[in-house]
């Protein structure tokens, strides 16, 4: 296979490292992992290519998984409703969550409502070569299992090395997604760390996205990247997590220094956290009541482009929201 | 047209002189119903006690001596109009004749007048007071004021301190008492028995300061005393009010003011009700026919409302149902409840209320106008209620409105606590 560019413009462009570390420490703000189900899947491939020609390749992810039925909105608080009335007849009434001891003789017989949470992953893939010769070797595995820290309920690692002939070229297209929703959800018995306290009974809700991804049209060069996604862990210790990091260089040997085409990789963040406000008591013999409260959204977004000669492409990107970071 | 005899005594011993006069009597009869039985009399009359003083030459430094001519008067009306009177009174007795004041103490006479008492009532009092008559000067009442020979106040020189009368108390038909003359229409004495000229001596007592005017010899000093003699007889006591009209169980409370009608000097009051041990209002201060004071202990006392019921000695009684509200000493208070939900309308679930002031016997209903859902309560703590409520399938959908009411009738309302749905 020819590599050849045709007066491919002189840009260099080195990208190195841009990395996001979102993290959420401490019981206030942040999402937790949902403990796996029985009925573990597991799914684990392993792709290699040598190939001068054609080559079309895609993958597709999508991984849900709930505490309470899916895609049944909207999600149930944890704890049982109950009502204040901190000014007497005077004020108003104040409908707030309990796991108050109290609360919970009262409707006996009932478990305490956990509270509902239910994440979406998902990964995409796509590439596709013409008039070249190309090399392609991924490892993808799938998880429905708790996962420790390190470890990725999706993981995707690839290399692709391409070089265009005459008229060469190779597209690919890589996104990763985590979608997290949680209700108000009852803390107890879910932390196994003795010295991480809870603020009190709930973990507030929260409603966090996360994509992050990469993509390449290039007549010549070698793209690596690494995707992964946590969010099934066996205790709330264990923070949700996002991973891509993408590398792209130039093809050793054939006759340049770099990348030429374009590249280019993005992240993009949204996300709503709530804190646990308690509910004003009449009397300190009350029960104790906690209301959700939204107090943070955050949206952000980054994309770096890179098109000519490129040098060097590297951009890691990471995303932890958990109760304890690691 | 009543006797009004006058009756001069001179006596011997360093020159003084005793003087007894009747100034004035009469009799007043008030009608209170055609009824006999409802007649209530009452009998007033005066006397004067008069005081001449001795000769200046008498006066020594820590103890100065004054002889004093006195007199009481003996009164006794002649004639009664139109019905015989249930009381008479008169004041006799040897009169205090040279009764030496000593300056600077308290003099005291209680052998020379005598109270004479009938009655044909079983409860009569006798009272006293200064009436000012004869243009007595203002500021001066109960007070010995100086006069002329003819007993008309010269306005010139008063005593210090004012005259004190006492009834005796060691017999057990009679409730003595010792008044200061200043008051008005103050019991001295009185009974529960009828009585036939029944003498009761009085004790005169007359405080004499150093600084007192100069009493000098010859001059005249002298204190009208009238007396009000009362007998029951009327009609029923009728209770219109008590102030204050509650009380907080274990607690003592002074009752400033039971009003009502025909009350008497030994009408009796209580609180009651069925099934539960009288509670008494023990009397202080002077009763009218308006009105009673007294205290009343309510240790141990059962909360709720209660009847008042005063009673006359003849066994008269008059009583306002629910007059009185024994309370807890704080309103039960609703902090929280739940749940704030139904189940639907037709479903049975179990709720709960927490709050401060919670007693055993509390009520809790819930209600949406004359719609009510009672609350069937299985527990109580003073910090919780729990029961059971069942929604009727007609109950109306929205907000009901929560009460709490313990057994001493003190409640708590919370509007819009709950929600059928």
């Amino acid at each position: 296979m020819v590599t050849k560019m045709n007066n491919p413009p002189r840009v260099i462009m080195v990208i190195i490292v841009a990395v996001l570390v979102i993290s959420f420490a401490g019981p206030v703000y942040a999402d937790f992992p949902l403990p796996e189900v029985p009925g573990l899947v597991g799914i684990s491939t392993v792709t290699s290519m040598d190939v001068q020609g054609i080559v079309t390749t895609s993958t597709s992810v999508g991984l849900q998984l709930g505490s309470h039925t899916l895609n049944d909105p909207p999600l149930e608080n944890g704890g049982f409703l109950w009502a204040w009335f901190p000014l007497g007849p005077s004020g108003p009434r104040i409908d707030g969550y309990s796991v108050d001891p109290y609360v919970i003789s009262r409707y006996k017989g009932a478990p305490v409502p956990p509270g509902e949470v239910q994440y979406t992953a998902g990964y995409n893939e796509d590439v596709t070569a013409v008039s070249g010769s190309l090399t392609y070797q991924k490892t993808m595995s799938i998880s429905t299992g708790n996962k420790s820290a390190g470890e990725e309920n999706i993981g995707a690692d690839r290399v692709v090395t391409f070089t265009g002939g005459d008229g060469g070229r190779m597209t690919t297209r890589e996104d990763l997604l985590l979608d997290g929703a949680g209700a108000q959800t009852v803390a107890a018995n879910q932390v196994c760390c003795p010295f991480t306290g809870t603020a009190g009974p709930f973990f507030p809700p929260f409603c966090n996205i996360v994509m992050s991804g990469s993509s390449a049209d290039i007549s010549t060069g070698s793209i690596s990247t690494t995707a992964g996604v946590r969010f099934i862990s066996a205790s709330v210790d264990i923070p949700v997590a996002e991973t891509y990091r993408v590398n792209v260089k130039g093809v050793t040997g054939s006759g340049g220094t770099g990348a030429s085409g374009t590249v280019g990789a993005f992240m993009k963040v949204n996300l709503q956290e709530a804190i646990e406000q308690e509910v004003p008591r009449r009397y300190v013999t009350d029960p104790i009541g906690y209301i959700p409260v939204k107090v943070e959204g955050l949206s952000y977004s980054e994309t770096s482009t890179a098109s000519g000669l490129i040098h060097t492409f590297t951009k890691d990107m990471r995303y932890q929201s958990g109760i304890r970071p690691v | 047209m009543p006797k009004v005899p006058l009756i001069t005594n001179s006596l011997d011993g360093e020159g003084f002189r005793c003087e007894y006069r009747i100034r004035c009597c009469y009799d007043n009869i008030t009608h209170q119903s055609s009824k006999r039985d409802k007649y209530i009399f009452i009998t007033s009359m005066s006397s004067f006690l008069q005081v001449v003083t001795g000769m200046r030459n008498h006066f020594h430094k820590s103890q100065v001596k004054i002889v004093v001519i006195c007199a009481l008067l003996v009164v006794l009306l002649s004639t009664i109009p139109v019905i015989a009177a249930d009381i008479d009174i008169s004041v006799e007795g040897p009169g205090i004749s040279n009764w030496i004041f000593t300056p600077g103490t308290t003099n005291i006479n209680s052998t020379s007048i005598i109270l004479n008492v009938s009655s044909i009532s079983s409860t009569w009092t006798v009272s006293v007071k200064d009436a000012m008559d004869f243009a007595k000067t203002s500021g001066t009442v109960g007070r010995m004021a100086e006069s002329d020979a003819g007993g008309a106040y010269t306005g010139t020189n008063v005593l210090g301190a004012a005259v004190n009368i006492t009834g005796p108390s060691s017999l057990s038909k009679y409730t003595g008492a010792s008044v200061v003359l200043s008051g008005s229409n103050q019991l001295i004495e009185s009974g529960l028995a009828a009585v036939n000229s029944e003498k009761i001596h009085l004790t005169i007592r007359q405080p004499v300061a150093i600084s007192d005017p100069v009493l000098k010899g010859g001059h005249r000093y002298q204190v009208i005393v009238t007396y009000i003699a009362f007998a029951e007889g009327g009609p029923a006591p009728v209770v219109n009010g008590i102030v204050p009209a509650e009380g907080i169980t274990g607690s003592t409370v002074t009752v400033t003011d039971l009003s009502g009608l025909n009350f008497l000097p030994h009408s009796t009051a209580v609180l009651n009700r069925t099934g539960s041990t009288n509670i008494n209002l023990t009397v202080t201060g002077v009763t009218t026919p308006t009105r009673m004071t007294g205290t009343l202990n309510l240790a141990g006392a059962g909360v709720g409302k209660w009847d008042v019921t005063v009673t006359n000695p003849d066994g008269g009684t008059g009583t306002k149902p629910l007059l009185f509200w024994v309370k807890y000493p704080s309103a039960p208070g609703i902090g929280s409840f739940g749940p704030p939900f139904s189940g639907g309308r037709g479903s049975t679930m179990d709720v709960g209320v927490t709050g401060q002031g919670f007693r055993s016997g509390v009520a809790v209903k819930l209600t949406k106008g004359a719609s009510v859902i009672p609350v069937t309560v299985t527990h109580v703590t003073s910090t919780t209620i729990d029961g059971t409520i069942t929604i009727p399938s007609g109950a109306p959908t929205g907000l009901w409105d929560l009460t709490v009411t313990n057994n001493d009738g003190q409640f708590e309302k919370i509007n819009g606590a709950f929600t059928v749905q």
